[in-house]
């Protein structure tokens, strides 16, 4: 939040280090055009050191998303990081995010895979940005997974499925989306 | 620079979509003496604005550097405004309509900032409130570009574009749109926005120079969606602006779109009762929302290269 500076973005993408500055643009851009919701990229935070799990050198991001929320009446909070995420039980994760909770985090480490160990081109790494950015930030909102085709809302295991689903929620996402929106200021506050 | 007092297109502060405020949250709030917003309330890239914070946060934080914070909102400049005037930043950007801040611009730390901060998210979308002009529609709030293009500042600073009514109703319903990739820089002028019409090409000019930063997904996988609601769920592109004062300065907004919008309904009169040796007579109405399907005779290059 800056205090008496704009008024107060309801998402706030956090860079954690060095991170393309486009992307966190394109990331927030697309929570403003399609979640309407006010985002705004702040000044990025030091890469999580504590996160980093040695053995995979990956990092975690249960830990990073504890350090990201911010207590029920601040801003939801999307972490966005450079270098690759894990969980305990997951080799990698595209974004991991609390549902119905405070905070997602992603990462753009292989979202610039091509075919065959080639480069993507920058736009398609930059759509996939967009996609997992919208996909987190619903599930914060409290939207789960969905299994109509092509709708933002399903799981994609990798980037194959991920480039496959639309650039938008299907009708049913979208009507719980805007409930969910609605809900917001009346749930209990976060524990 | 040639601004013309009261002229509210050619002021140097963006009118920003959704907001009722321009001036400065600082200098309304008494800090600093009046000045308006220069950059579309995105705070976070205002170097006046870190200046500002850097005073309160070195105060802050190093105390004894500079005047601690609570002694800088004791001094002078904060006690000359009467606290009848010490608007809360939510009444300074319109949020609400009255409010007077009783917690010394500590808004981290304020209950009722808070409070809106959560009722935001409920937030419906704002309505596009439009005017008639000549049988076309005329958003005030936009800024409209001499070729058929609208731009609307919004939240942060992003610059959403669009075609205008007069352009998706005389090109009527396109087959394909083909827009610039996310990432990719528009010149501004540049002739970016590409879309057919039965093997027709139109290209219209981007009225914005920046970085391309959302697509509409919807008019990208049903193309027709632009020609419905132009001004709302049929946008084009999220830009990120770099010239936002000097590329608004060519832009129509206000009273003066609505102006200029129905000298260029006579034009495309004009050159309809020309084209095709048919008499038009301006009996009032609206526009058809499909003006090349529904005149026979026009022909489509000339009237891309009229209006685009
Ligand atoms: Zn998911
Ligand atoms: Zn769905």
């Amino acid at each position: 939040m800056t205090a008496g500076g704009a008024p107060a973005p309801q998402v706030e993408v956090v860079p954690l280090g060095r991170v393309n500055s486009t992307a966190a643009q394109v990331v927030a851009a697309n929570l403003q055009a399609l979640l309407e919701l006010d985002a705004m990229v702040v000044e990025p935070w030091p890469e999580p050191a504590q996160a980093l799990v040695a053995a995979r050198g990956q990092y975690d991001a249960g830990i990073i998303m504890q350090e990201l929320a911010t207590p029920q009446g601040g801003p939801l909070r999307l972490g966005l990081m450079g270098k690759d995420l894990c969980v305990p039980f997951l080799t990698y994760v595209l974004g991991e995010s609390q549902l119905g909770g405070r905070a997602a985090v992603m990462s753009l480490h292989r979202l610039s895979e091509g075919e065959g160990g080639s480069r993507a081109p920058r736009h398609v790494m930059l759509e996939r940005a967009a996609k997992v950015g919208l996909h987190e930030i619903a599930h914060v909102l409290g939207l789960e997974h969905c299994r109509t085709a092509g709708c933002l809302m399903r799981f994609s295991a990798g980037l194959t499925t991920l480039d496959r689903l639309h650039m938008g929620f299907c009708p049913a996402c979208q009507r719980d989306l805007t409930r969910l929106r609605m809900d917001l200021p009346a749930r209990a506050p976060a524990r | 620079m040639t601004t013309k007092a009261g002229n509210k297109t050619k002021n140097r502060a963006p009118m920003v979509f959704d907001m009722t405020s321009d001036e400065c949250i600082w200098s309304k709030a008494g800090v600093v003496a009046p000045r308006l917003c220069h950059n579309a309330f995105d705070c976070l890239s205002c170097s006046f604005d870190k200046a500002i914070q850097r005073k309160r946060v070195h105060g802050w934080y190093a105390g004894g550097l500079e005047q601690p914070m609570e002694e800088y909102w004791t001094s002078a400049n904060w006690q000359n405004t009467a606290p009848h005037k010490r608007y809360c930043r939510h009444m300074l950007t319109g949020r609400v309509p009255f409010k007077l801040c009783p917690n010394h611009y500590a808004c981290a730390k304020c209950a009722y900032d808070q409070m809106l901060d959560d009722e935001g998210l409920a937030q419906p979308a704002a309505e596009v409130r439009l005017a008639s002009a000549a049988g076309f529609e005329v958003p005030p709030e936009y800024y409209l570009h001499p070729g058929h293009t609208w731009a609307r500042v919004e939240y942060g600073g992003r610059v959403r574009i669009g075609l205008d009514d007069l352009a998706a109703r005389l090109f009527g319903p396109a087959d394909e749109f083909r827009l610039p990739q996310l990432g990719m820089a528009v010149t501004g002028g540049g002739k970016e926005l590409a879309f057919s019409r039965s093997g027709h090409q139109a290209r219209a000019a981007s009225p914005i120079e920046g970085v391309v930063v959302a697509r509409n997904p919807r008019v990208l996988e049903n193309p027709a969606e632009a020609n419905k609601l132009p001004y709302g769920e049929g946008w084009l592109l999220l830009v990120e602006p770099i010239r936002l004062q000097r590329d608004l300065k060519g832009m129509h907004s206000g009273e003066e779109s609505v102006a200029w919008m129905e000298q260029e309904s006579q034009r495309l009169s004009d050159l309809i009762t020309h084209d095709t040796g048919q008499r038009l007579a301006a009996t009032g109405g609206r526009m058809v929302p499909d003006i090349y399907g529904a005149v026979p005779g026009l022909d489509w290059q000339h009237l891309v290269h009229e209006f685009l």
